[in-house]
């Protein structure tokens, strides 16, 4: 809004970060976050190396007694837990909310206000994981916490600390896939289609799409065994209907396209750093793409390959064999695009391309006794022993942690504008590979002998204590090359050589700009015709390139981005293109700085302590204000400067506030219902799982729910619905009067609902404590009551709107508030509508 | 800005390839010598079906290795080109074609080797159900009870019953076949066969918390005759012992608390521990963990949870004279 400094000053200091410690919390930019977001996942990486070589002293020797078996227990779980759920897939999400925006050519991700939250939910959740230690409660149930074992009767309050952590840590996980998805769909530059979109983007694509469809699955799982914990919920208690196998299946219907999760985006690393080093194109692009679609559908029909000594039918379970066959196929092909890539390129051995060489070796034998272990008569003998633990370690470190290092290394310049070093990294290398080998190779070993995992120690007789020996002296020598690379990197960081904004020669959009980039990324939006853009500048000699679609097609891509050149100056916006063609199609308000999400984070911080001190009344007390922070959130409109926002729409000819599939709003509320589905699946396939295997049904007699009121009951939501489609017909007729009716009917026969509902619980003659039967029926009901209570308060919100502001229908925050509620209205009906069939009329039915 | 030249590189690489490969004769080389528990040497149809099927799948993922390994750093070392000779093709048949033929041909074998660890109905039946660090055995038709110890016909097909009286375990005899869990809400099935007598290790293999590494169990297999008598001493009705020395320990058993916990047929009916019954002809204590001997016996009646933190017997503080006559009584229970 300031009339002085040129528009260029203006720009750069809407773009910039405001100073000092509270502009440092303040902070919404994706690069600092995402940089926040590596630099918190690789200390967490950092701990749980430590907490490895405790153990692998402890098993150096058998029969060793340096660890109780309960410390042990402790270690492995925070291990596993620490790099699975705080390093790993933060740090994927870190590496993409920092590099996605710069390669497809955006100022920021879609939701900058949402990555910080996501930020501080993931480091709250760590520390509440962490505190546990502080409390001398650690929980040692393993990273898997399988059932009764983690349940309320065989598990301290270590679990409750491990349950509550590991949810603020989902939901980080989650905001941010949707961030990534909606970024990367909506937010590319001019001109990039999806064939032009680099490797990396359609592997963080993917990927966050796969999070949406199982991280939540976790999230109810580790709900479900909190209330199980806290409240007697029974649902994993065999004693009383309940089953453990159920944990089982919500767990691994997660945690195996969790690890591809984290595989696909370190695949995407390789994949932009070989061309560069080889200086070519890659090879079989459309193939390497659909080997990465068929592992993100195919991982989904895997989870059941961790169950295979669980005594399910072994037909059925043989069918997971083969689909576990075929997604290495996938991972295959991409192996052998890059091997072609590589063919007579005699590439520069830089220090990622060094780190990619020991990736192949390692991972190639990873992927190569992954399908051993998927064999399932195979599997009956290997199974929890450290053959597989050898396996996992093979693809993990070498399949993901290689990558990320290559990436590291690459793109360090561009983050730090200094270039990594030679020579340490080069030892490192060497450390790492060696030391990996030496370590996990005596481990498959020693599982063919019969050594199981999670054992504090080992007989002497089982004759396994030489090949410990050596593998306990590697995980040494692997620890040492770790050591020595983050601290070079860190070092350099610093230090080193100051770099060019292109030191590699490298075809992507990010070596366009400075290194670091500047605060806005990008001043003038890029226009891309290719999947190289950069390769393609270079030769064509400048900035204009020949886009899909002739010349005038060009003409227009480059009319809209010299008009978007350091624009708008008066407030953050980036283009909003075409999910599959990018052509232009709006511009998108982005919020600058606020404490806002931090606020929010330690709302639901405070919640977490409060439940993890039994103290449930204040927990739930605090959620209110979290909720209110919420409303006030959405009730804030983008502040845009007047005079700029006219002059900007009569020259590019794209509306600056938008509403529907041009706003990046629809899309976030789009994948958060695809989140509440997922969630609210899973909680269906759980009714009917217990159900299957279950005598009776309502278990242990207890009465089906009486018909009386019931369909009345739902019949209001349904009617709520109704209301809701009247006032839409009544907007779009430009009725003000039908809009207000519509909407207040909405919320008077959602209230009704709500009030019918709860009578409904109540007046049933059991707790959910009673068995597994009552506490699905009533954790479905509450499910659908908490999504229709939002979604109430979300219509109040635009009620409230339409009365108080003078805006006109055709305002765009108005119609993305109405489309926005109305989505979720419709998604509670039908949540409600189904609970309702599911829980009412299936068992009389069927 | 310079980088380490392509054969400076490349010879590093060499040796990297050379240092793991020595790493993998280390592996080689602990194949030798005698190991309990290794699969590779097995003792079963199950066992040697699936040892067979691991060194078919070593050789051909192996090869697949080292095919993959050398079409990597030929791609490495040949002449430099501007475009790459390779193309869709080559990726389609390297990376799908030739890779579906390996894989459906072990998928193939798999089936078959699946198929053939079917259970037949002539099977000997035993129910094992595990505790919170030891397992229960019964033999339903002979109403025999014991506990980490399974005595079995040789040459004969078992099926073992298994569930969970707690939590989630698991049972696994690595020399005879695969392993199955025992879980609290429903029965599992596994079927083991012992070619020759002889005494094999068993563990439990899923991760129970405290002392799982603890959780283990001795397979007894005997000529058939000789599993017979061994099981009509066991079903054998018990008398009270005439020596007085026995006497004064089945005294102490009956005084000291031990009658709240464990079952001796005849003499008490404790639900919480191990059945006693068989325990002195047993070749351990503590479900695998010790030898059984006076000396170890004694150590663990003392204080057991200085060998087996955590487990669910407490420490005792009986007379050392007492102790010793209750030991011997325990040895006598064959």
């Amino acid at each position: 809004m300031k009339a002085n400094g040129s528009i260029e000053e203006r720009f750069t200091r809407t773009w910039q970060s405001l100073p000092g410690i509270s502009g440092w919390i303040a902070e919404v930019n994706n690069r600092p976050l995402g940089l926040r977001y590596m630099v918190t996942a690789l200390a967490f990486f950092s701990v749980a190396v430590v907490m490895a070589l405790v153990m692998r002293i402890q098993l150096a020797v058998p029969d060793n007694t340096l660890l109780d078996p309960d410390t042990y227990n402790a270690i492995f779980t925070m291990h596993g837990s620490t790099m699975l759920y705080l390093f790993a897939v933060p740090f994927v999400e870190g590496l993409g909310l920092y590099l996605i925006p710069l390669m497809i050519g955006s100022r920021d991700v879609a939701f900058p206000r949402l990555t910080a939250f996501g930020y501080w939910m993931y480091l709250f959740g760590g520390l509440v994981i962490f505190s546990s230690f502080l409390f001398g409660e650690v929980p040692a149930a393993g990273w898997t916490a399988y059932t009764p074992l983690s349940g309320p009767q065989y598990s301290g309050s270590g679990v409750d600390f491990w349950l509550l952590g590991l949810g603020l840590v989902e939901i980080a996980g989650i905001t941010a896939a949707i961030e990534i998805v909606v970024t990367i769909l909506k937010l590319r530059a001019p001109g990039m289609a999806l064939q032009h979109m680099p490797l990396f983007a359609w592997t963080y694509l993917i990927s966050g799409f796969m999070i949406l469809f199982s991280f939540p699955v976790l999230l109810l799982a580790t709900l479900l065994l909190e209330l199980d914990r806290a409240f007697s919920f029974q649902f994993f208690n065999p004693a009383l209907g309940g089953s453990s196998l159920l944990w089982q299946h919500l767990f691994w219907w997660f945690g195996h396209p969790e690890v591809y999760i984290i595989f696909l985006p370190a695949t995407g690393v390789v994949s932009t750093i070989i061309p560069v080093f080889a200086r070519r194109r890659i090879v079989a692009y459309p193939l390497i793409l659909a080997a990465l679609l068929i592992v993100g559908f195919v991982s989904f029909g895997l989870w059941t390959h961790h169950m295979f000594t669980s005594g399910i039918p072994e037909l059925p379970m043989f069918f997971f064999t083969a689909a576990s066959f075929m997604i290495s196929l996938a991972a295959g092909v991409q192996i052998f695009a890059w091997i072609a890539t590589l063919w007579g390129s005699r590439p520069r051995f830089s220090v990622p391309m060094l780190y990619i060489l020991a990736f192949f070796f390692i991972f190639v034998n990873g992927g190569l006794t992954g399908v051993m272990v998927a064999t399932m008569p195979f599997d009956w003998q290997v199974h929890d022993t450290t053959f597989v633990v050898a396996h996992f370690h093979d693809v993990l470190i070498g399949g993901a942690v290689l990558p990320f290092l290559a990436g590291l290394h690459f793109w360090l310049p561009k983050i730090t504008g200094r270039m990594g070093g030679k020579t340490w990294d080069r030892v490192a290398i060497g450390l790492i590979f060696i030391g990996f080998n030496c370590t996990f190779m005596p481990l498959y070993a020693a599982g063919l002998f019969g050594l199981r995992r999670r054992v504090y120690s080992y007989p002497e007789e089982m004759g396994v204590g030489t090949l410990n020996l050596v593998s306990s002296m590697g995980a040494g020598v692997l620890a040492l090359g770790f050591a020595v690379a983050l601290l070079s990197l860190l070092w350099h960081a610093r230090w080193g050589r100051p770099a060019q904004s292109d030191p590699w020669q490298g075809g992507t959009l990010e070596w366009s700009v400075t290194s670091p980039p500047p605060p806005y990324g990008f001043r003038r939006p890029a226009v891309v015709a290719d999947r190289y853009p950069q390769w393609l500048r270079e030769t064509a000699g400048g900035p204009a390139t020949e886009p899909d679609g002739g010349d005038d097609y060009s003409k227009e891509l480059n009319r809209v981005a010299a008009v978007m050149d350091g624009r708008p100056a008066g407030w953050r916006a980036t283009l909003v293109t075409d999910g599959t063609n990018g052509r232009p199609q709006a511009v998108q308000s982005l919020p600058g700085p606020t404490l806002l999400p931090l606020w929010i984070a330690l709302v639901l911080l405070g919640a977490t302590i409060f439940f993890l001190g039994q103290r449930y009344l204040a927990a739930a007390a605090v959620t209110i204000p979290a909720l209110a922070l919420i409303a006030w959130w959405a009730t804030q409109n983008p502040v845009q400067d007047r005079q700029e926002a006219e002059e900007l729409t009569a020259r590019l000819k794209l509306p600056l506030l938008t509403s529907g599939r041009l706003s990046t709003g629809w899309w976030g509320t789009v994948g958060m219902l695809a989140v509440l589905t997922t969630v609210f699946g899973a909680l269906i396939y759980s009714y009917f799982y217990l159900r299957l295997y279950s005598d009776q049904w309502p278990q242990a007699d207890l009465p089906l729910p009486q018909l009386d009121f019931a369909p009345l009951i739902f019949a209001l939501l349904a009617g709520g619905g109704v209301a809701l489609a009247f006032s839409s017909r009544g907007w779009r007729r430009g009725s003000r009067p039908a809009v207000l009716f519509g909407l207040a009917a909405a919320i008077a026969l959602g209230l009704g609902f709500i009030a019918g509902l709860v009578w409904l619980l109540l007046v049933e003659p059991f707790l959910p404590s009673a068995n597994a039967y009552a506490s699905i029926f009533f954790t479905l009901h509450g499910f659908v009551l908490l999504v229709t209570l939002t979604g109430i308060s979300l219509l109040i919100g635009v009620l409230i709107r339409v009365i108080g502001k003078d805006e006109p229908f055709s305002a765009p925050r108005l119609m993305l508030w109405l489309q926005n509620s109305e989505m979720l209205w419709y998604f509670a009906v039908a949540a409600g509508l189904a609970g309702f069939t599911i829980t009412y009329l299936v068992p009389r039915l069927l | 800005m310079k980088d380490v030249t392509a054969v400076g590189g490349l010879s590093g690489f060499r040796v990297i390839i050379g240092a793991s490969l020595l790493t993998a004769g280390a592996l080689l080389a602990g194949c030798a010598g005698e190991r309990p528990r290794s699969i590779l040497d097995p003792v079963g149809p199950g066992a040697e079906q699936i040892a067979s099927l691991w060194w078919q799948m070593l050789l051909v993922y192996g090869s697949i290795f080292a095919a993959t390994m050398t079409l990597l750093v030929l791609a490495l070392l040949v002449r430099r080109r501007e475009k790459s000779p390779l193309g869709f093709r080559f990726v389609f048949t390297a990376g799908v074609v030739i890779p579906v033929l390996a894989l459906v041909s072990m998928l193939v074998v798999a089936l078959k080797v699946t198929g053939s660890l079917q259970g037949s109905s002539e099977a000997l039946r035993l129910e094992v159900i595990s505790h919170h660090w030891w397992f229960e055995v019964n033999y339903p038709d002979h109403e025999v009870t014991d506990a980490n110890e399974i005595h079995i016909p040789a040459g004969r097909q078992v099926r073992f019953e298994l569930t969970s009286a707690g939590v989630v375990h698991s049972f696994w005899v690595p020399r005879l076949g695969g392993k199955r869990d025992l879980l609290p809400e429903h029965y599992t099935e596994l079927h083991l066969q012992a070619d020759q007598p002889g005494v094999y290790h068993g563990t439990c293999t899923e991760y129970c918390a405290g002392t799982h590494a603890l959780m283990g169990f001795r397979l007894v297999a005997h000529e058939a005759e000789e599993f017979s008598r061994w099981l009509e001493r066991a079903a054998r009705p018990r008398t009270a012992p005439d020596d007085p020395r026995l006497k004064q320990g089945q005294k102490v058993f009956m005084t000291s608390g031990c009658a709240g916990c464990h079952t001796i047929r005849g003499v008490a009916r404790g639900r919480i521990g191990p059945d006693l019954t068989l325990v002195g002809a047993r070749q351990t204590l503590g479900a695998g963990t010790l030898e059984n001997t006076n000396g170890n016996l004694a150590g663990w009646i003392a204080n057991s949870q200085e060998i087996k933190p955590g487990n669910r017997m407490p420490r005792s503080f009986i007379e050392p004279q007492d102790l010793h006559a209750l030991v011997d009584y325990l040895r006598s229970l064959q």
